[in-house]
């Protein structure tokens, strides 16, 4: 895999580390045990993709990127853009509102953002697509915007994650090519645990998995509490409760213009006349 | 004919207890015929059950104003949710909550890095803007020239609110977890002054399930009713709130010193206001687009 460049930036590296070393002994051929064609490419820069149902979209898929880019970004890595991209309808699950729907939330949510997008590729698909042809799409079209020293990374959570494990969810094949080729960096969170369990305990994500996968999720860990799931705030949308602060203002609004999740069926508690003063 | 008379007595003395309840002639002519001796009892029961006196019968709430008291150091969605969640859970059980005061806590308070009180102050004005039908900031507190305990602001609102909405509406103190525990700490607050907001006014607390820096897997409602005396428990409600779990200020003082970013944690008005201050040590994350 050496290429031209990378023995440029080894020929520089060595030079600076020998610059360095001048008073002591120079730099050893014999010494170094890796052999240089083994070395891996230094990335400089990666654009992440987001995928997921975001039925709504909470402020917790939001979060996720934020926290990936200062991740990136205190290793001196360049992320140059976030893409956002819903599953299709056909993935089949129960509650889950239109394509048109859910892109327009997230549309609303990630106004005037300067480095994240929704992508509507994968939704236009007639049929679900796998992650890894989904990579392999945006990655096409991330070499073209950016040039060919850029990665695309493959972002999500730890049940997804976990999820790799399992056979029938994941083909194994296209785990290793998403290992191999694009990296996962996955977010795993603090969850305050149920009464009786103990303190917080972050499980290891990767137990269980081949070194392969191992060498190439990086795990980044999310410094707020929260339990957000989609499946209760489709709850409290249907008893007319708020989700404010939790899905995006826009989002919300979205929701209910267009009375998605059962929000108009009872009376919202957010709209309740207050009374003024007596008069 | 001597047994007949016993018992006529015997419900003489039984009527003359209740003789509040029973007027004489109905007395008489109801022991007067044995026969009836079933209904008077019956009807001496109904009336015994409405004789609670009125200073027992709790006041029906219909209408809710509260106070949402805290450092705000700074402010972040965590404090954003608790008036949601409690008008949510107030609507639920048929009392209107009318507005939210928020009230920061004066400078003098003694925490180690409150940020003084105008830049908190302008950051929860800044994060309400859009929503200031129902909320507001309450400067009163943290204009005073020292701390006070956050009674003397509930005395000064109660009167307002009476004024504004009418004779029927409560004020309660709405506060994190975190705030009560503190409250319950007897070197920082009176024990006196929190038997006097408790019994005046009430406390709804806004906790998680459980608490991790616990960490002994109790729940956070246990923990601090553990230490609580008895006289108080009555009037403290709790609200679990089953999603944001809440998030600590510190944590994101750290993250905003380390320049990391806070966005969806912290209001974006208020995150704008930080760094435009420099507040907390911070400095925008790195950025390739400013």
């Amino acid at each position: 895999m050496a290429s031209t460049k990378s023995d440029e930036t080894l020929h520089d590296a060595e030079k600076a580390v020998e610059a360095r070393q001048h008073e002591s002994a120079p730099f050893d051929q014999e010494q170094c045990q890796i052999p240089r064609d083994k070395f891996s490419p230094p990335i400089k820069r990666i654009v992440i993709l987001l995928t997921g149902s975001f039925n709504p979209v909470t402020i917790a898929h939001l979060h996720m990127l934020e926290l990936a880019r200062d991740f990136y970004h205190n290793r001196s890595i360049q992320v140059l853009e976030g893409i956002v991209s819903p599953v299709s309808d056909s993935y089949g699950k129960a509650g889950l509102v239109k394509a048109n729907y859910r892109i327009e939330m997230l549309q609303a949510a990630l106004k005037g953002d300067k480095w994240r997008r929704v992508d509507s590729w994968e939704a236009e698909q007639p049929t679900w697509t796998r992650t890894k042809l989904a990579l392999d799409h945006h990655q096409e079209i991330v070499k073209q915007k950016y040039g060919e020293n850029t990665q695309l990374r493959y972002l999500s959570g730890a049940d997804v994650v976990r999820s790799m494990l399992k056979a029938d969810v994941w083909l194994p094949q296209d785990i290793d090519d998403i290992m191999t080729k694009y990296g996962v960096a996955c977010i795993t969170r603090l969850s305050a645990p149920e009464s009786g369990k103990g303190g917080a305990t972050t499980p290891d994500v990767k137990e269980g998995m081949p070194d392969l996968w191992k060498q190439n999720i990086e795990v980044i860990q999310d410094w707020v509490v929260n339990d957000i799931s989609a499946t209760n705030i489709r709850k409290q949308l249907a008893n007319g409760c708020s989700v404010k602060y939790i899905v995006p203002d826009g989002a919300i609004e979205v929701i209910r213009q267009h009375g998605l999740y059962k929000s108009n069926e009872s009376v919202c508690l957010a709209d309740w006349p207050c009374e003024k003063s007596k008069d | 004919m001597s047994l007949f008379m016993g018992i006529n007595f015997m419900l003489i003395f039984i009527a003359n207890d209740y003789a509040d309840a029973f007027p004489r002639n109905k007395i008489e002519k109801s022991y007067a015929n044995a026969k009836h001796l079933r209904e008077f009892t019956d009807q001496l029961q109904r009336n015994d059950n409405t004789q609670l006196s009125s200073n027992t019968i709790s006041f029906p709430i219909r209408r809710l104003v509260l106070l949402l008291a805290g450092s705000f150091n700074p402010v972040t969605i965590g404090h954003l949710r608790m008036p949601e969640i409690a008008r949510d859970y107030y609507c639920l059980h048929s009392i209107q909550l009318l507005e939210v005061i928020i009230s920061p806590v004066n400078e003098f308070y003694n925490k180690t890095s409150l940020t003084p009180a105008t830049h908190r102050i302008e950051m929860l004005r800044a994060a309400i803007y859009n929503d200031n039908k129902w909320l507001s900031v309450d400067t009163w507190e943290a204009e005073q020239p020292f701390w006070t305990p956050v009674n003397l602001a509930l005395d000064h609102h109660y009167k307002i609110i009476k004024q504004k909405y009418g004779e029927d509406t409560e004020l309660r103190l709405l506060a994190g977890s975190d705030l009560v525990q503190e409250m319950l700490n007897p070197t920082k607050w009176s024990p006196k002054v929190i038997n006097y907001i408790m019994r005046t006014y009430g406390v709804t607390c806004i906790t998680r399930l459980s608490d991790t820096e616990v960490n002994r897997g109790d729940s956070i409602i246990e923990y601090i009713t553990k230490e609580m005396p008895n006289q108080w428990k009555q009037h403290v409600e709790f609200i679990v709130d089953t999603m944001t779990n809440d998030i600590s200020s510190t944590k994101v003082r750290a993250q905003l010193a380390e320049g990391y970013s806070v966005k969806y944690i912290v209001p974006d008005a208020a995150i704008a206001i930080i760094y435009y201050y420099g507040l907390y040590n911070s400095t925008a994350p790195i950025s390739l687009f400013t």
